[in-house]
């Protein structure tokens, strides 16, 4: 019997222990990819110290998680005293108010706070933005306080309640007898409070994920959005640092007490205690010390004399400086030294158009398609632009003004077009499937096959195969439509955006349907893949423009910034990474002549004749489709 | 009277090197009432474990009828133990942990709830089948341990201190109530205590031990009245215990003097322990003593007063019903049937000098063994 | 009237905790029963959940089945570290809580490195020789998710329950007749009832309600409770659809909660 249960323990640790092996391993692979390990190097980790988001990210978690079990364990040590000392019933109607967090799921409380602070915000306050830095620490001192009042409460409920009367009788006030008497009775359950408040609050995700804007994100919020797409083994890195840190911290920790605990037994109580004072000192600095440390980079942070700039675009959309290209961003910050920019990421317009739509955030410049550009303008969710600060406008192609998402050009600046075709693996698919729209439906490939994550897109390809047009209002068209998706999901191994990089490259997965500039990034990195437009079929011609939605702070520096985007030798250098096409002909120049030649990105004109652009759908209809996409997503 | 049932031969223990049992021989008769008694660390509850079934030992032999069981796991022993502190299962109710016992063994139903009834009765605990046992007194936790054990009809009943945790009166009420269930039951009881008192009052026969050995074996009466060495005579009420010097059969001699005595059987000269119980002692006037000396300490004990008696340098403790104030001198005669001459053992001069007697002593040292497994 | 004073220290806690959790539920079913387009009342959202029955149906079925697996991986090791040496004890406690504080995102995704049909697991199988499994987008994957970010939480509780149990209990059975296996399940099992329940609600609650794992390992038709609310917020743009979801959520996880406290007695409220 115990033989077994040893038996059962190993394998158990080694099932838990194996998923940490792995990211530990690839942190030190010069590959990329987690499941080959190519050569060792130790390249991640600088790589990794030289990365100032990602540092900033940790720094970000570590202030809100150090604030937040801080003010929670002072707070939730007052607040025990008072409960411990309430009638019994009062009491254990505050006790079930306590377990309320702690028994409701996480998502359920994340979701109630996020609408809580966006409902107070937009209805009382008539304040934009009203999920930030505060409303975050609000929800991570919320979930600690149960924490640390149930390891508190007990040590109370334990103690003599002669206690307090003798320090008292003894001659100290109140106060006094809580320092002398109570609060070193009851420091073993605020500090396994403290500790436990501490590390949920930094591994915290979903909470953090429902309640934070784009203006302070914590790591893990920024390791979700990384994770769909392709993963910078740098995280990896700095994984595998934190593992060993908390390893080493707990290992510690475990063996000082050991010792302690036999000192005691010897009976040698001096030397026992002045170590544990030691200790306690030890962590008292430490935790005073991150305070601070975590402090000063919040007021640094704040007390610089410049303007943030929100910028919100679709993630893989901007030259970021790797692969030898230009660091767009850093390149501004260069120029207008007075202006940092905090860039974050979605995945799909309709992801966007929700967080914006939900409210609650600052956002200066967005990136969206045209038909949500048009719905936007619609509802009322951009600004006029000022083009007397934006000069560059001028060297954007005519035929990309004048459209039909934004017939007078006021609201928008197109920053790139291109088409949606068909992605393919050209080892495992016969071309003789590749005939058209139809190869996303086809059962030889089921389970290789990947399905936008977004109802325009993935409606859009039905409607070209079941020969409807794109922007039609007929919903028993669209209810058709839905089913024709409905029809495809056996097949479909999973609905993506950004993971399709990954699933792709990895040949994961074989087909999928993705924005040709993307194809192109793909291909480069596996030769294996082709691209193909069915240009009888039809196909989405997409134009995504540079717009300044409502919530906009920073009006000015985001025209500047659009401005910028829009020089000809930017834009060049842009393009040359994200591989979409520039609407700016004189940016061309800048750019490599294989990409300017490429049929991919730069199609002849007699094919753009067959694409065919997304205009805007009225309100109720564009409910009615994601409505129906959601359903197809969840049946 | 009865016959044998349990015989430990040869019994040795060893934990991490350290010999807890040496050579232990004793035998269990039938009926019996048998108390091992001694200070903490003594090895009487690791005996008991033994005998129970939770400690194999190191070396020797358990004979249970004649049978060797060493090896028998305690659920196969017909044995059953009242574990210190009672060890009641807090998932159970009363009726379930009285019955326990003979569910597992998968008796019928209406023969459990018969025994069980019938036991709830003998230990007066009629109408709590249903209470949480955590929710009974001390008292009544010990008798439902009691029941517990007894339902099973075991030829034998190990009981492991059973009554120190009850205050003192609940404590004297259980003493005569064990005594009678086990008269009214007539099975074997071993019974383990850190209380001469219980031992002497409760046991047909009391082993007392120390430092893992038996250091003598007797009715209570015998050890009281004749103990063998000078930690039985000290750990079984108070005594002064001197040296002296046999001279030959029924005389001895020590402070000096020549007394005489009832024993006999040692070799003439041989160096002895002479004891002398306090209560035995004759206080008379000065004159008229074999002994003179001084009073340096009265304590007032409700029945007898203990006075403490400088006599050229050794002190005695004394009981007496009279007063006799500090400073007083005192004559005392000692009849030779109060004289109790034992053979020098490892314990000589360790016990029975009062000259740092203190009233506290006894408590101090029975908080102590409190804290023995 | 001091400890009346002392009382005092409670009221910005009730405050805070009335304020940041019970109003905050209010607004959920604030939302919940009004309409997404016009903001008027309306019962539409909790109508449209019938449609999401099933997935709910799943997400109970796979986090049951999950909290199940933990019951059966966790007690004998937890039953294992407490009858260790008190040094192994504290240092398999400690490698036991390591994981938890982990990046569970990372640890999950390392899980989709080794399953995906171009994983480790696959690529080594290939390797000897042996045929490719399709492991991941299965629910067994999503299940194997579930069980290993939670096997922590059923453990510590269970440890903490057997670590509890009087070794003279034990003893006492087996002295009343009990032969190692009685021991177990008439003893051991009975007192380790509160660790197994809350083991059970401590891995049952995260498991309906997560949407990482399943979005991970899961395929098109593993979709969860959870899932459909994050979309229903991230992406659908329906708020008052994903609040009916969350409040359903709520009121399934407080009615588990509520059945197990009641199997667990009164031993498991907190006074």
């Amino acid at each position: 019997m115990k033989k077994t249960n040893k038996f059962l323990t190993i394998l158990m640790f080694m099932f838990l222990y194996l998923p940490m092996a792995v990211l530990i391993v690839a942190s030190f692979n010069t590959g990329k990819d987690i499941t080959d390990f190519e050569g060792f190097t130790l390249q991640q980790y600088v790589r990794l110290f030289q990365d100032d988001t990602l540092l900033g990210l940790l720094g970000n978690s570590l202030l809100v998680s150090i604030l937040a079990s801080f003010i929670a364990t002072v707070f939730g040590t007052l607040s025990a005293v008072g409960i411990n000392n309430l009638r019994p019933r009062m009491r254990s109607l505050v006790m079930s108010l306590t377990n309320i967090p702690m028994t409701n799921p996480d998502i359920v409380t994340g979701v109630s706070l996020s609408l809580l602070f966006v409902f107070l915000g937009s209805n009382l306050l008539g304040h934009k933005e009203s999920l930030n830095f505060w409303t975050l620490l609000i929800a991570h001192v919320t979930f600690n306080l149960p924490y640390v009042i149930l390891n508190v409460m007990p040590k109370l409920r334990q103690m003599d309640s002669s206690l307090t009367d003798a320090a008292m009788d003894l001659g100290c006030t109140p106060v006094q007898a809580f320092f002398k008497v109570i609060l070193p009775e009851i420091m073993p359950g605020i500090l396994a409070g403290a500790i436990m408040a501490f590390t949920m609050s930094l591994d915290d995700f979903v909470i953090s994920y429902f309640v934070t804007g784009t203006g302070f994100i914590t790591l893990p919020v920024e390791i979700y959005s990384y994770t769909k797409k392709p993963i910078q083994p740098k995280v990896y890195a700095m994984f595998t640092l934190l593992f060993g840190l908390i390893f080493i911290l707990m290992l510690t920790m475990n063996l000082l007490q050991l010792r302690a605990d036999k000192r005691k037994t010897e009976n040698r109580a001096k030397t026992e205690s002045k170590q544990m004072k030691l200790i306690k000192r030890a962590v008292a600095f430490a935790c005073v010390a991150a305070l601070l440390i975590g402090g000063g980079c919040l007021i640094f942070s704040t007390r610089q004399e410049s303007i943030t700039l929100n910028v919100y675009n679709w993630g893989q959309y901007i030259a970021d400086g790797s692969d030898e290209s230009l660091d767009i961003i850093a390149a501004f910050e260069e120029r207008y030294p007075h202006i940092k920019v905090n860039y974050s990421t979605y995945d799909s317009n309709e992801m966007m158009y929700s967080k914006l739509s939900n409210g609650g955030i600052t956002v200066d410049v967005v990136i969206p398609s045209d038909y949500m550009i048009a719905r936007m303008i619609n509802e009322g969710m951009l600004l006029e632009l000022n083009f007397d600060n934006i000069p560059n406008y001028s060297y954007i192609d005519e035929n990309f003004k004048g459209t039909a998402y934004d017939p007078d050009n006021k609201y928008s600046v197109p920053y790139t077009w291109g088409t949606v075709g068909i992605l393919y693996n050209t080892k495992h698919v016969d071309e003789a499937d590749v005939t058209g729209w139809e190869l996303l439906w086809n059962e030889k490939y089921a389970g290789k096959i990947l399905m936008f994550d977004n109802s325009r897109d993935a409606f859009g390809i039905a409607q070209f195969l079941l020969g409807y047009d794109i922007n039609t209002t007929d919903k028993e068209q669209l209810q058709l439509c839905a089913d024709k998706l409905y029809e495809q999901k056996p097949v479909v191994q999973q609905y993506v955006m950004d993971q399709v990089f990954n699933s792709m490259e990895n040949e994961e997965a074989w087909i999928a349907p993705y924005y040709a500039g993307d194809c192109m990034v793909m291909m480069e990195n596996n030769p294996d893949l082709a691209f193909y437009l069915p240009e009888n079929q039809g196909f989405n011609l997409f134009i995504d423009a540079m717009c300044i939605p409502t919530c906009c702070h920073e009006k000015e520096a985001a025209e500047l910034f659009i401005n910028f985007l829009c020089d000809p030798e930017i834009s060049g250098a842009n393009m040359d990474w994200v591989c979409y096409s520039t609407p700016i002909s004189a940016a061309k120049e800048y750019l490599s002549e294989d990409v300017v030649n490429d049929p991919v990105a730069y199609p002849d004109e007699e094919i753009l004749k067959n694409g065919v652009s997304f205009a805007f759908l009225p309100e109720d209809i564009s409910r009615y489709v994601e409505g129906l996409f959601m359903e197809v997503r969840n049946k | 009277m009865s016959k044998e049932l349990i015989r430990l031969q040869n019994l040795c223990m060893e934990f991490d090197g350290e010999r807890i049992l040496d050579d232990i021989n004793l035998y269990f008769n039938d009926h019996e009432f048998l108390t091992l008694l001694g200070p903490s660390g003594c090895g009487k509850s690791t005996t008991l474990r033994i005998i129970g079934g939770f400690l194999t030992p190191t070396s020797g032999k358990v004979l249970f009828d004649g049978k060797e069981i060493n090896d028998v796991p305690p659920y196969q022993r017909q044995v059953n133990t009242v574990f210190q502190r009672y060890a009641l299962f807090p998932h159970l109710d009363v009726y379930d942990n009285i019955a326990f016992g003979l569910k597992v063994a998968k008796l019928p139903k209406d023969e459990i709830d018969r025994r069980v009834t019938e036991m709830l009765e003998i230990v007066s605990l009629k109408g709590y089948e249903n209470r949480n046992v955590n929710s009974l007194s001390g008292g009544q936790q010990q008798r439902v341990a009691i029941a517990r054990a007894l339902v099973n009809q075991p030829k034998v009943l190990l009981l492991d201190e059973p009554l120190a945790a009850l205050d003192l009166r609940l404590r004297k009420d259980m003493q005569n109530e064990l005594k009678r269930i086990q008269q009214a039951m007539g099975i074997t009881f071993i019974y383990v205590t850190h209380d001469q008192e219980e031992a002497l009052s409760m046991s047909d026969t009391v082993v007392v031990m120390d430092k893992g050995r038996i250091q003598q074996i007797g009715r209570p009466e015998d050890i009281y009245n004749e103990p063998k060495n000078a930690f039985v005579a000290d750990f079984i009420g108070e005594s002064n215990i001197l040296d002296g010097v046999m001279l030959e059969d029924y005389r001895v001699k020590f402070f000096g003097r020549v007394f005489e005595c009832v024993d006999k059987g040692f070799a003439p000269g041989e160096a002895v322990d002479v004891v002398i119980r306090p209560e035995d002692i004759d206080i008379v006037p000065p004159p008229q003593g074999h002994l003179i000396g001084v009073v340096t300490s009265v304590t007032f004990k409700g029945l007898n007063y203990d006075i403490i008696v400088d006599f050229r340098g050794f002190k005695w403790l004394i009981q007496t019903t009279d007063f006799h104030g500090v400073g007083t001198t005192i004559g005392i005669r000692l009849n030779p049937e109060d004289i109790h001459i034992m053979h020098k053992s490892e314990y000589s001069g360790l016990f029975g000098d009062y000259s740092s007697y203190s009233a506290e002593y006894d408590e101090l040292t029975e908080d102590a063994e409190d804290e023995e497994e | 009237m001091k400890k009346n004073n002392s009382v005092l220290l409670s009221t910005p806690y009730i405050l805070w905790m009335i304020v940041f959790t019970l109003i905050p539920l209010g607004v959920v079913g604030y939302y919940a029963l009004t309409d997404p387009a016009t903001g008027e009342f309306t019962w539409g959202n909790l109508m449209n959940l019938k449609m999401y029955l099933p997935v709910l149906w799943q997400s109970i079925l796979y986090s049951l089945v999950s909290a199940c697996i933990c019951l059966l991986l966790g007690y004998p090791v937890a039953y294992y570290i407490a009858h260790t040496g008190p040094v192994a004890q504290k240092l398999l406690y400690m490698l036991v809580m390591l994981p938890m504080c982990m990046s569970f995102l990372l640890r999950t995704l390392a899980w989709v490195g080794l399953l995906q049909d171009t994983g480790i697991i696959n690529n080594l199988l290939s390797a000897l020789g042996l045929p490719r499994l399709q492991m991941i987008r299965t629910p067994g994957a999503v299940i194997l998710g579930m069980v290993y970010n939670y096997l922590p939480y059923m453990i510590l509780p269970l440890y903490s329950t057997i670590v509890k149990i009087d070794g003279r209990l034990i003893e006492a059975a087996e002295d009343l007749g009990c032969n190692s296996v009685q021991v177990f399940s008439k003893v051991i099992l009975p007192l380790s009832v509160p660790g197994i329940l809350s083991g059970m609600t401590m891995v049952f609650v995260p498991a309906v309600s997560t949407f990482y794992i399943s979005q991970k390992l899961g395929g098109t038709d593993t979709v969860l409770i959870g899932d459909v609310i994050e979309r229903q917020f991230k992406q659908g743009n329906n708020p008052n659809l994903g609040a009916a979801l969350s409040l359903v959520l709520m009121l399934l996880v407080f009615v588990c909660t509520g059945i197990m406290n009641r199997f667990g007695g009164d031993e498991e409220v907190i006074v």
